[in-house]
């Protein structure tokens, strides 16, 4: 009788354990299962996010840039610099702002300056300022500059028209130039 | 039992495993494909200033006597239409050649153009000017095209057009594309 129980016993024990085992193994699969849907969906989110973002800031820096070059673009056709031509300045109005310094707090622009062609691809050191004494032999125009720290510059290109005289007929002569404006940038925190 | 039990363990490990390794396999060869790919061309309001101030620049064509100089646009009139014109010594030239030799130089100064990385900003530019006609089911017709430097293996391509409208019975438009590759 004792030995009966003892074996019934030992059956129950028996089952138990591979019972036990099994839903171990069970869980243990929906666990895999569940980091590996997990991972998944995180490297899908990522990759979608990466490719929204990407566009976004592309988009966000494009029109800041745009934004910024078409003041300048403005800039050039306000009466103060244009020849009478879109995106064309006069050189002679460029001198007479030269000879006014009230013009610095008329543009929002920490310094404006004119850079004819000849002095595109020379350090601003080695570059000749233009003065009434020596205009028009000269290459670069500083209408104002503050001399504000942090300043980023911004350029865009524009037609530099003057008139000279050949065989006592005056003409146009015009050049490529850069208008290049100055803006202080703003720090967080300032 | 046991046996049986360590070997699904087991398959099941394995199985996590290839799944982790194929995903991150996957990002990577994603992450250098798009990375690889052909640069983008962008269209930059600052190249299309450029042809537009260039289009006013004096040239050094003569038409009739000193100081009739004709500007980059009458230039590329002129070349269109196969006209000649004065240098500075009275002697006849194709204004083609003028255009693009006067072109050629505003443009290498402007974008700061050569080979070495290290000094200039710019490795090549390649400028296509041409005519179209107001039908747009013609073909367009190529007036000059040129460039400077290597324009292959770019970092990034960027670009500008500007657009001369013609007024004579010759109706259409003539078109200047100017492509920069970035060092």
């Amino acid at each position: 009788m004792k030995i009966r129980k003892a074996n019934k016993k030992a059956q129950l024990k028996g089952k138990q354990v591979s019972w036990h085992n099994k839903a171990q193994l069970k869980i243990q699969e929906m666990a895999f299962f569940l980091v590996a849907i997990m991972l998944f969906f995180t490297l899908v989110g990522l990759f979608v996010f990466s490719i929204i973002f990407s566009n976004l800031t592309k988009d966000a820096s494009d029109i800041a840039e745009d934004r910024t070059l078409s003041s300048i673009t403005n800039l050039a056709d306000s009466p103060e610099f244009s020849c009478g031509e879109p995106n064309c300045v006069d050189a002679d109005k460029i001198m007479g702002l030269m000879q006014n310094n009230k013009y610095e707090n008329f543009w929002p622009f920490s310094s404006l300056k004119v850079l004819r062609s000849s002095g595109f691809n020379k350090n601003e050191s080695d570059l000749i300022k233009c003065t009434i004494a020596n205009y028009p032999d000269c290459e670069l125009f500083e209408i104002y500059d503050k001399n504000v720290d942090n300043e980023r510059t911004i350029s865009n290109f524009v037609a530099l028209c003057r008139v000279e005289v050949e065989n006592t007929y005056p003409y146009s002569r015009c050049e490529v130039a850069k208008l290049v404006a100055g803006t202080k940038l703003k720090i967080v925190g300032e | 039992m046991k046996q049986t039990i360590k070997k699904s363990q087991q398959e099941i490990i394995g199985f996590v495993l290839i799944i982790v390794i194929v995903s991150i396999i996957g990002v990577i060869f994603l992450a250098i494909t798009i990375g690889r790919g052909e640069p983008s061309e962008q269209s930059s309001i600052q190249i299309s200033n450029l042809l537009e101030a260039s289009m006013y620049s004096t040239t050094d064509c003569v038409v009739g006597f000193v100081p009739q100089y004709k500007d980059g646009q009458d230039l590329v009139k002129a070349c269109w239409n196969q006209d000649r014109c004065l240098d500075k010594n009275e002697e006849t030239i194709d204004s083609c050649v003028v255009l693009e030799e006067t072109l050629g130089k505003i443009i290498s100064e402007s974008l700061d153009v050569c080979d070495d990385a290290n000094e200039c900003n710019n490795k090549a530019y390649n400028l296509n000017i041409y005519y179209s006609p107001l039908d747009q089911t013609l073909p367009h017709e190529e007036i000059l095209i040129f460039e400077e430097g290597v324009y292959e293996s770019c970092r990034s391509e960027f670009g500008g057009s500007h657009e001369i409208h013609l007024t004579s019975l010759t109706a259409g438009t003539l078109n200047l594309e100017l492509k920069v590759c970035k060092n």
